[in-house]
């Protein structure tokens, strides 16, 4: 009946190294209540456990709870774990926990049935999530009520993420460590003893990708991208106006965390229903550094779902925890000139600036190209058929009922739909 | 000759610190019954804390499995570590066996061909409650509602305090030992009892040990290895003492374990009250108060805070849980020569010290010192063994020492200390009684029969030596007597 252990033991890891999740949560009025009202769901025939749950309304106070049970249970699952919060509205990002110092300490009186760490975490996130919708109220009431139709600042967000990330978590610890050996208490010993945390990104994502676009763009995040400097475009289609400098933003802070080995997690919240499309630079985001992209199916038991999905942390992961499989990615980009998606695009090939179409010099870094060599790039792009999304990793054999198979499930219908679904339209980004 | 065939310091560099703090407990819950749990698992500090116990494969599953109505199948749990889905059941079984021995999952049950281990609802349900905060078992310690203008103890005066108190029972067992003198307090006497009957120390003119002077006791060496133990493997022994010392008068444990659980999720500086908190185990937060657990402003108020001590118990690793202590605890520096430096003034950390290294130099924060085979070997007499001393070097290693290139400790001196041990074993002294004979066959037919007697000790039958056991020598004694007749008469 004793199996022999040493080869149990050798499999699984005995411990874990701490683990440090950054939220980012999308917190913009207007996908807020698109998901707190959504469309009844199509009947989903193949699977009729699933057919019967209805389509759920997500309210945004429902959500938090629901997170704020899935961050205790994160810090439930490891002394030494910690939680950061980042929260994303309409064109500007806060960070909602940890508090800064020299806040006022929380609530003064900790409860006799709650944990007190769980208990500061969640008073807090309700506290800045109030003062955020305050903040919010003000602007518009200010007037300013354009600045609603900006889109969440992703990238804001994830921005100041990885600069939390770099604080906690210097890139070369040794020299940090012999420059001053006692200047950091916890994280410095953490540096160079075995245990130095892990740190990975969660971004919650609530904006729908395509089908709700936002009217004139105000260019919400530019400010990271000093070198687009191409102020024509701000007058483009409607639809590719919110992708002004997100894109490149966005890209960089995913190239800067696939650098750092800091994993991405995206749960896409608007189900199928509201958004056929997924965001597709997100589900980029998430395959470049290794993370989980998952889209929510509109049926509830999310509670569920964090847990099972997004719980287990990296070191985990893969092995010896399956992750569920991961939908085609489509690789598009977004072309400098117009922010326009694009399947097919031209490539300076020195600063490496996609466009649309073929110039004769370009626009980022000003390189002249032979304009005799623009006709023959036009005719060849030609050939080139759009390269249609690759069809899903083939699907695990997974025996029927596990919970495994019903993400499975619904990942193959996503897919389905995305396929099926309006190719052409270019897709946002948030 | 046999090749000395310890462990590889590079494979396994610190083999005693990687097991875990809580192992006296973990072998105390694991020998527990269903009800023992039950009881247990009302409180939802407890399902917390012992969540934090698993290994983290096994809490995983569980926190996944958490907010699902069904029990758990076997099919989910392969599929979710990706085993083969025919892989046999005592392999789930090995992966989920701490949860098993915890009872967190009852034993599987086969329902409709399916293999369902049920979750233990009050588990379940008790670790729902700490998650959302809804309990009602007031676990996590009703806070005292204190006057306005009261008195708080800092969070350095309480961790001063519980650092005092429980220093001074281990410098009060080491100067037993060593016969130094810094002044101690004795601890008080049911310390002291608990620590007699916990074997630490014992009353050496009292061999039976029934009746102990309580005053006149000495350090044995299961006390000299409990001291070189870090902090936290410390305090959940002298926990789990007490608790069996308890469980020996035939006490309920169950309220008490819980409450050392609860203790371990209270926050430092926070005051808490006692009568409420704790209505069931009054006494047993009295007695810990002795250790330095929680600290009372007067004797008999209702209002206690808790010290580092024992909010610390429940961390599960030892790095993460001293915060600001930890880099106190990294004072040595070990050079390849032998010498050591020791950045430090604490009275116990030298006196422990004192045990196995030659302290030859003591500045006010520097002590300087070298490993000698004198010094470690006595200290081996008195129980400590190499791989002690070698988790103790590397646990107080001074971060410096972490700039130079693994392993922590250089092989040399992790081998040499290891020699030293083994050269401790090589001879072994034995009480023998010596026959010397004449005649061949008298020494031959003594021989056989010692060895049929299994009291042969060594026969050399050049110099026709005999050595018996000393307890067989008026049997041998007998039978050579009784032989040489025979042989005389057969002459």
């Amino acid at each position: 009946m004793v199996p022999p252990p040493p080869m149990e033991s050798r499999f699984y890891p005995k411990t874990t190294p701490p683990s440090v999740l950054l939220v980012i949560l999308d917190i913009h009025p207007l996908s807020w209540s698109l998901l707190s009202s959504p469309p009844p769901l199509p009947p989903f025939t193949e699977h009729p456990g699933i057919d019967k749950a209805q389509a759920t309304p997500m309210s945004l106070p429902d959500f938090v709870t629901i997170l704020m049970v899935f961050l205790n249970a994160h810090l439930a699952s490891r002394w030494g774990n910690e939680v950061v919060i980042y929260g994303a509205s309409a064109g500007r990002a806060k960070l909602l926990y940890p508090p800064p110092p020299n806040a006022v300490a929380g609530p003064s009186k900790p409860r006799p049935n709650s944990y007190h760490p769980f208990q500061l975490l969640d008073s807090r996130i309700e506290q800045g999530l109030k003062e955020m919708a305050a903040e919010e109220q003000e602007r518009l009431e200010n007037g300013n009520v354009k600045s609603l139709n900006e889109p969440p600042s992703m990238v804001s967000a994830l921005t100041k993420a990885l600069c939390f990330v770099n604080r906690i978590q210097p890139s070369s610890s040794t020299a940090a460590a012999l420059i001053d050996p006692t200047s950091q208490d916890a994280s410095g010993s953490n540096s160079n003893g075995p245990d130095r945390p892990e740190t990975r990104i969660l971004i919650i994502n609530a904006t729908p990708g395509s089908n709700i676009s936002n009217s004139d763009q105000s260019n919400g995040v530019s400010g990271e991208n000093g070198d687009d400097g191409d102020n024509n475009s701000k007058g483009q289609g409607s639809k590719g106006g919110q992708m002004r400098g997100g894109y490149v933003g966005l890209m960089n802070c995913v190239f800067a965390a696939q650098k750092a080995k800091v994993p991405i997690d995206v749960l896409s919240l608007p189900p199928p229903s509201i958004d056929a499309s997924p965001p597709i630079f997100l589900q980029q985001a998430a395959h470049l550094t290794e993370g989980i992209y998952w889209q929510w199916n509109g049926r509830g038991a999310l509670l569920q779902y964090l847990h099972a999905i997004y719980l287990p942390p990296p070191s985990l992961r893969h092995h010896p925890f399956a992750v569920p499989p991961q939908d085609a990615v489509g690789f598009r980009a977004v072309c400098f000139c117009h922010h326009k998606t694009l399947d097919v695009g031209f490539v300076c090939s020195v600063c490496l600036s996609i466009f649309c179409e073929p110039r004769s010099v370009c626009l980022m870094c000003k390189t002249r190209f032979p304009i005799k060599s623009i006709p023959t790039l036009k005719t060849l792009a030609t050939y080139i058929e759009p390269i249609p999304v690759p069809d899903t990793v083939p699907p695990p054999v997974i025996q029927k009922g596990s919970k495994m198979h019903q993400i499975n499930e619904n990942a193959k219908k996503d897919k389905s739909k995305a396929v099926n679904g309006d190719r052409s339209d270019p897709i946002e980004i948030d | 000759m046999v090749q000395p065939s310890f462990s590889h310091p590079r494979s396994d560099p610190t083999p005693s610190t990687s097991a875990s703090p809580t192992a006296t407990l973990d072998t105390f819950l694991d020998n527990q019954h269903q009800s023992y749990f039950e009881e247990l698992y009302r409180s939802e500090a407890v399902c917390l804390c012992i969540l934090r116990s698993l290994p983290p494969v096994c809490r995983h599953i569980i926190l996944h499995h958490l907010w699902s109505h069904q029990p758990l199948r076997t099919a989910e749990v392969k599929s979710f570590l990706q085993m083969d889905i025919k892989a046999s059941l005592q392999e789930v079984d090995e992966v989920m066996r701490p949860a098993l021995n915890r009872k967190i999952l009852h034993p599987i049950v086969h329902k409709k061909a399916k293999m369902l281990y049920p979750f233990n609802d009050s588990f379940k349900k008790g670790l729902r409650n700490a998650l959302t905060g809804l309990g009602t078992s007031n676990s996590f310690g009703v806070p005292y509602d204190r006057e306005e203008n009261d008195e708080v103890p800092s969070q350095e005066e309480l961790v001063a305090y519980g650092e005092d108190a429980f220093e001074g029972i281990l410098k009060y067992m080491v100067s037993s030992g060593l016969g130094i003198g810094f002044s101690v307090a004795r601890p008080q006497s049911e310390v002291l009892e608990l620590l007699h009957t916990s074997g630490l120390m014992i009353d050496p003119n009292d061999p039976t040990g029934q009746n102990p002077n309580i005053n006149r006791l000495t350090i044995t060496s299961k006390g000299f290895q409990f001291l070189l133990e870090d902090r936290q493997t410390q305090l959940w022994e002298i926990l789990m003492y007490y608790l069996n010392a308890k469980e020996a008068n035939s006490e309920r444990s169950a309220e008490v374990l819980s409450m050392f659980f609860s203790l371990g999720c209270m926050q430092l500086g926070q005051d808490y009250s006692a009568s409420q908190s704790f209505p069931r185990a009054l006494s047993a937060l009295n007695d810990l108060a002795q250790y330095g657990f929680i600290y009372r402003p007067s004797p008999d108020s209702d209002q206690f805070f808790p010290t580092h001590l024992a909010t610390a118990l429940c961390s599960g690793d030892a790095v993460a849980t001293k915060g600001q202590d930890a880099d106190e605890k990294r004072f040595l520096i070990l050079e390849t020569n032998y010498k050591i430096y020791a950045y430090t003034s604490n009275e116990l950390e030298i006196a422990i010290l004192n045990l196995f290294v030659d302290i030859r130099i003591r500045y006010p924060n520097l002590i300087v010192g070298k490993l000698d085979r004198r010094n470690v070997k006595s200290a081996m007499e008195k129980g400590i063994s190499a791989s002690q001393i070698i988790s103790y070097l590397s646990s107080h290693a001074h971060p410096q020492m972490y700039n130079s290139p693994p392993p922590l400790l250089h092989p040399t001196i992790v081998d040499q200390l290891h020699l030293w041990d083994r050269e401790r074993n090589r001879l072994k002294l034995e009480d023998t009684v010596m026959f010397e004979f004449f005649s061949k066959e008298l020494f031959e037919d003594t021989e056989a029969e010692a060895n049929a007697n299994a009291a042969l000790q060594l026969a050399l039958p050049k110099e026709k030596f005999l050595f018996i056991e000393p307890q067989t020598k008026s049997a041998i004694t007998e039978f050579v007597k009784e032989r040489q007749n025979q042989l005389r008469s057969g002459l």
